[in-house]
């Protein structure tokens, strides 16, 4: 279980993320959403180690080290592959790295986005880097999958086969925490959905939760934000009442 | 040892040095443009040390007299100018290459922000040195060699100077003069 405990984390006095408390148990697929500046990425990051913050972070109670950093793994937009080594160097890049790399998902997944294998990644298309960068996080035997806005500059059918492939093959001790703004894309196949407001938890539903109620992920959201519907029509309408005034 | 036997060892021995520099370069580094510029720098940096021969060979010239008939003799009392003092700033290219290596071990830190944060990944290795060693082992590799062809080079000059300066004309504690002249610029 990956547990977060009152993390916070300010970039030069600004508070990024505040108090956070989140628990992920293994096999959940968790949304985490939120406007832009709300805190997902440094969240992401804060798990993952990349800089101090305050407050805990603990695997199955265990803190972030050297010795379970194998578990966790991260997609992110921004990507974390070597711009000048092709897959099949990856692959034994990972294989060196991480005892636990899926090779056979591995295969699969190359042959299923029909990614050439021995050309540098660098050369690939946008969209072609995101589905690799996926891949990658995929397949490096964690049991933990931090994706941060993964399929920026993919295409919705890209986005749809993404989706499937990935019901498709996870294990049922993996654990999938996914930052995105496509919410309506992804309602259908998240367990849960956690909400970032200024870097404080403002809400967190199950959809078991959001079909008993009869509202979807949309509404939540706009509900929990507090989103007012009128404001366009008002803005609108004030801005075409000066013109012709 | 065949012909064939030469081109299978150079090959392996090939084969070694590109796995160690791949091995110690972060991923898909263009070592050979690395290798490129060492090379440069070091012939360089040799030849510049080999002019020692030519500053010596002046102040050798120095000792002696030319008579009308063109032969040359010995002075009286002349005295060789010191090894350090011939020396100074000669090695000076292979100094330039050791401290350019603390660049180059900063490149290769910042080679994992270059078209993508690979450096995402390096930092959650199980192997926490690997991200170290790709970023130092050249450079400190290099700087080792520099520093220690540079020692090589001063002991085989000390050496030279020792052997064909005449006798009468030396001074003792030449090889303090390293020192107290300074072999830098």
């Amino acid at each position: 279980m990956l547990e977060l405990k009152n993390v916070s984390k300010s970039y030069s006095g600004r508070n990024a993320i505040t108090d956070v408390d989140l628990t992920l148990g293994p096999g959940e697929i968790v949304g985490l959403f939120g406007e832009n500046g709300a805190g997902k990425t440094t969240l992401l990051k804060s798990i993952l180690g990349y800089f101090n913050y305050k407050g805990t972070v603990t695997l199955d109670g265990e803190p972030i080290t050297k010795k379970n950093i194998h578990r966790p793994t991260f997609a992110t937009c921004e990507h974390s592959f070597f711009p000048n080594l092709s897959p099949a160097d990856h692959k034994v890049f990972y294989q060196m790295n991480f005892p636990r790399f899926r090779e056979k998902r591995f295969s699969g997944l190359m042959d299923f986005f029909e990614l050439p294998m021995n050309r540098a990644v660098g050369h690939f298309s946008v969209g072609q880097q995101n589905q690799f960068e996926v891949i990658m996080a995929l397949c490096q035997g964690a049991d933990y999958i931090l994706m941060d806005e993964p399929f920026a500059g993919n295409d919705v059918f890209n986005r749809e086969d993404f989706y499937k492939v990935l019901l498709g093959i996870l294990e049922p001790e993996e654990t999938i925490l996914l930052s995105t703004h496509l919410l309506e894309e992804v309602e259908s196949f998240i367990g849960r959905a956690v909400l970032l407001h200024r870097g404080r938890i403002a809400g967190e539903v199950t959809t078991l939760e959001l079909e008993e109620s009869g509202k979807s992920l949309m509404d939540y959201v706009k509900e929990t934000y507090r989103y007012r519907t009128d404001r366009v029509v008002k803005a609108l309408s004030q801005m075409t009442e000066e013109e012709r005034g | 040892m065949t012909k064939r036997d030469m081109t299978n060892r150079n090959t392996a021995t090939r084969e070694k040095l590109t796995g160690w520099l791949e091995y110690n370069t972060p991923p898909g580094f263009p070592w050979k443009n690395t290798l490129k510029g060492l090379a440069w720098a070091g012939s360089l940096s040799l030849l510049w040390s080999l002019s020692f021969f030519y500053t010596y060979l002046v102040y050798y010239d120095q000792l002696f007299q030319t008579m009308l008939s063109g032969k040359k003799i010995l002075q009286e009392n002349a005295v060789m100018a010191d090894f350090g003092f011939i020396l100074k700033g000669k090695q000076n290219g292979f100094l330039i290459i050791a401290l350019a290596m603390i660049g180059l071990a900063v490149y290769h830190y910042t080679y994992f922000y270059h078209g993508s944060k690979s450096i995402y990944l390096m930092k959650r290795l199980p192997r926490r040195s690997e991200l170290w060693r790709r970023c130092i082992v050249l450079p400190v590799a290099v700087m080792a060699a520099s520093m220690a062809v540079a020692a090589v080079l001063t002991l085989g000059y000390y050496a030279f100077y020792m052997a064909v300066t005449p006798p009468s004309c030396l001074t003792p504690g030449q090889w303090e003069t390293l020192v107290s002249v300074g072999i830098l610029w």
